[in-house]
């Protein structure tokens, strides 16, 4: 038996993961979690929003990890009057040296591998929607021709929940295709005397890239298919199918009559009074995909209960549709979320 | 790990293989344990409502009517059998495969579903297929690294399930409940009485040391104790019952008159079988002994129980049982010196004087109960004469009931029974001197020392005087003289 390649894989994995973070924490203060979560989105293959208020370096840490990655970076910044052609790219007019006129597609800056759409709530929900073929398919059309998106394809869009007014807020279906949505808190008292320090000298954080330009992108997608080959049990699929389905009001729409195994689920009373919907079946692969980097984080070739616990508020905040009830309250869809964790651990009996 | 290795999973032979047979042995010892706990519990539990069933419907039959009873017992025996296909179908439902005790491994050692995963691989059917994962090799040397970690017995649950508290308790409930008629009077019709009830839980004690001693004892027909009858046979009917046999004795006597000589060498093995049955029916709830032969002359009394030989003793040495000396009879048979010591708690004497309260109540006690009886035949027919020296009365000095029980019966007693000719609601029971006495008028001085214990003769006796004889001369025990005594009263109030 010689378990040598796989274990020095996933070592190389954890290896990865803690330099990356070191680098970033040349250049971001405080933010672990928040970074943890968004590299556990990158591996996964998943899209991150990041919400939170201006000021607590949110284009700072995506920045820092397109340099920290070495792969190609563009920002858009979204406003009102931005067009999908603006991010997809659009067909010119191009002049060819015989005299001829052709038309040439100009690729835009989605064509990239990290591509930070920041303040994405600020675009009409077109220039939004320009953004889904992208984040799911990972590839866009232009004029009825199909350009795929180099592969690894990362969007971290940021929201700024402060100013709603002209903002437009992102549909659910373009919600559903974030993988993770984190929320920058506000620093610490110590973390603020640090930025100030750190980023009001002549010093520039120098961060050096984990992975050579030539090689970072199939470095990137090697350890994502890494995280794809973390075993699991099926008792813990069956564990993230009761979570999703928990998430489900009892009187919702569109559900399949004559489930029997979801009425044997823990029901959370918070779930029937506050959610309008609950989590799509996007919500369980995100679950899964993101316990299995977080297994292969703590070093492990299977995926645990804990694993799952780890990534489901990330996971599923962003896919709850809260009713007016749950608004006019101030809930907060983590707090469901804590609850039905609560009421799911009955079934790791 | 060669190319072939790497193609499938578990190549007999290989250091894989090796170790998936371990991980796969120490799990399947884990299962073991865990189903046997399993199958326990739930035939404890079962066990226990069965048992508190049973009770139930012990209770029932003794409080509740016939009619009302027929109507509750068919439900509760309903759901006595709903509880046992219940817990039938939980035992089958909770029987554990390989998967399920693999989580609860994990879940006590702490593994983190590592070997759930890796035991859902191979029950997945992973053995002879590529393998399932890159990281299938880490899976494996992570599981028989962490075999330490989950020794059998330290995540097997314990031997014995924590329902077999209740079902002992429950167990323990439903004997006691059991034995409530059969501990109770047998006057008392209502056993589950509050007042039987104490009564009972009172008595429980002695009768626990009662059965301690016959335990202890040399006694045979120990199987006859208590159990002659069913449980369901009222004390009244009991009564009746032993009534018949001994008037079925009577006719049988009747039929077959013999000898005296050979009525005195009777004993209660001798009567006839039916009789002896029926005798046994009556007396049952009662210790039984076995005929005993007779002790040849000359043999230490100490080797002999029986209260004759005993009284004879105390009185070849009346100091002795006097000052409190003879104790060495009441060690001998502790049995019956605690039963009397039990009936002779209102003895005054019994204080004055342990050592006779120690020796002398196996012979007095039993002795005085017939007195008792004989003092209320007397005042009835108003001859009793209470400044006689042998006064039953006087028995109330019971702890030195020795010497005064050997000559209690006074023989004019039964001189004078004869004399009015009313032998047949008598009975005599008394030691051979007394009865001599009532023979002769006079003891004879030579046979004051013989200490016989066989009566020589019972001329001059009635026949039911004759078969009374028979039985005292089977080592009838006080409690038996006390039945016999009742059933006397009964028959000379009829």
């Amino acid at each position: 038996m010689s378990e040598a390649p796989a274990t020095q894989l996933i070592a190389d994995f954890q290896q990865t993961v803690r330099r990356i973070e070191a680098e970033l924490a040349k250049a971001v203060v405080g933010h672990e979690d928040l970074v943890r979560n968004i590299l556990i989105a990158f591996f996964a293959g998943g899209h991150v929003l990041i919400e939170g208020v201006p000021g607590t370096g949110k284009t700072l840490i995506v920045r820092s990890l397109a340099d920290v990655f070495n792969l190609s970076f563009n920002r858009i910044q979204f406003t009102v009057d931005l067009m999908p052609a603006d991010i997809t790219g659009t067909r010119m007019v191009m002049d060819r040296d015989e005299g001829r006129r052709e038309f040439v597609f100009v690729e835009g800056p989605i064509f990239s591998h990290v591509l930070l759409a920041d303040e994405i709530n600020r675009s009409t929900p077109k220039t939004q929607a320009a953004l889904l073929e992208a984040m799911a398919e990972q590839q866009v059309t232009v004029a009825g021709t199909t350009y795929r998106l180099a592969p690894p394809f990362f969007v971290l869009a940021t929201l700024n929940p402060i100013e709603m007014e002209g903002t437009y807020p992102l549909p659910e279906a373009q919600l559903d295709r974030f993988f993770f949505k984190v929320r920058l808190t506000y620093p610490t008292h110590t973390e603020i005397q640090r930025i100030i320090n750190t980023t009001t000298t002549t010093a520039v954080p120098d961060l050096h890239p984990v992975f050579v330009h030539a090689e970072a992108s199939e470095k990137v997608m090697a350890l994502r298919t890494l995280v794809r080959e973390v075993m699991v049990a099926p008792h813990i699929e069956e564990y993230i199918a009761a979570l999703i389905h928990a998430t489900i009001p009892a009187g919702a729409k569109y559900l399949k009559a004559g489930d029997t195994a979801r009425t044997t689920l823990p029901k959370d009373d918070f779930v029937n009074r506050y959610v309008s919907f609950g989590s799509s079946p996007r919500g369980g692969q995100t679950l899964l995909l993101g316990a299995k980097v977080v297994a292969l984080l703590d070093g492990r070739a299977n995926v645990s209960y804990e694993d799952v616990d780890r990534v489901a508020i990330p996971a599923l905040q962003h896919r709850l549709v809260l009713n007016f009830a749950a608004e006019a309250e101030n809930i907060d869809p983590a707090i469901i979320i804590e609850r039905i964790l609560q009421s799911a651990r009955k079934l790791r009996r | 790990m060669t190319e072939n290795q790497n193609k499938t999973v578990g190549i007999p032979g290989t250091e894989e293989r090796l170790a998936l047979a371990d991980v796969e042995e120490r799990l399947r010892q884990v299962r073991g344990r865990w189903n046997f706990h399993t199958v326990q519990h739930h035939l404890y539990r079962l066990g226990a409502v069965l048992a508190l069933g049973t009770a139930l419907l012990i209770v029932c039959t003794f409080v509740l009517s016939p009619m009302l009873f027929t109507l509750l017992s068919w439900p509760v025996l309903l759901l006595l059998a709903f509880c046992f296909l219940f817990f039938v179908r939980r035992g089958v439902e909770d029987w554990a495969d390989l998967n399920t005790i693999a989580r609860r491994v994990d879940a006590r050692a702490g593994l983190k579903e590592r070997l759930a995963t890796l035991v859902a691989q191979l029950t997945g059917g992973a053995i002879g297929k590529p393998p399932p994962s890159s990281l299938w090799p880490h899976l494996l040397a992570e599981n028989t690294r962490l075999l330490n970690d989950w020794e059998v017995k330290r995540v097997s649950p314990s031997r014995i399930p924590w329902s077999a508290v209740p079902f002992l308790l429950a167990l323990l409930l439903t004997f006691f409940i059991a034995s409530i008629p059969m501990l109770s009077e047998r006057s008392t019709q209502e056993p589950f009485s509050l007042a039987n009830l104490e009564t009972v839980l009172g008595d429980l004690p002695n009768r626990a040391g009662e059965l301690l001693d016959r335990k202890l004892s040399l006694l045979p027909d120990t199987p006859k104790q208590w159990g002659g009858g069913t449980l369901f046979d009222t004390p009244r009917d009991q009564e009746k019952k032993a009534q018949d046999a001994l008037e079925a004795g009577n006719a049988e006597n009747q039929r077959n008159p013999e000898s005296p000589d050979k009525l005195d060498a009777q004993s209660l093995a001798s009567l006839p079988q039916a009789l002896q049955e029926k005798i046994r029916q009556a007396l049952q709830g009662l210790p039984d002994k076995a005929p005993k032969p007779p002790t040849p002359e000359g043999q230490s009394a100490e080797q002999d129980p029986r209260l004759a030989l005993q009284a004879r003793e105390e009185q070849k040495t009346p100091s002795a049982s006097m000052d409190g000396q003879g104790d060495r009879q009441g060690e001998q048979s502790p049995s019956t010196s605690r039963n009397r010591d039990d009936k002779k708690k209102d003895g005054s004497a019994s204080g004055k004087n342990p050592g006779a309260a120690m020796s002398a109540p196996s012979q007095g006690s039993g002795l005085q109960q017939l007195e008792h009886a004989q003092l209320e035949r007397k005042n009835a027919k108003g001859t009793f004469q209470p400044d006689s020296p042998q006064v039953p009365g006087s028995g109330g000095e019971s702890g030195e009931g020795g010497p005064g029980a050997g000559s209690g019966t006074e023989p004019r007693l039964y001189g004078e029974e004869k004399i009015t000719g009313k032998g047949g609601q008598t009975f005599q029971l008394a030691l051979e001197t007394t009865h001599k006495k009532s023979q002769e008028g006079e003891l004879d001085p030579e046979e004051k020392d013989t200490g016989g214990i066989i009566e020589k003769s019972t001329k001059g006796l009635s026949r039911e005087q004759s078969l009374d004889d028979a039985i005292r001369k089977s080592q009838v025990p006080a409690e038996y003289e006390d039945i016999v005594k009742r059933l006397f009263v009964r028959g000379e109030s009829r």
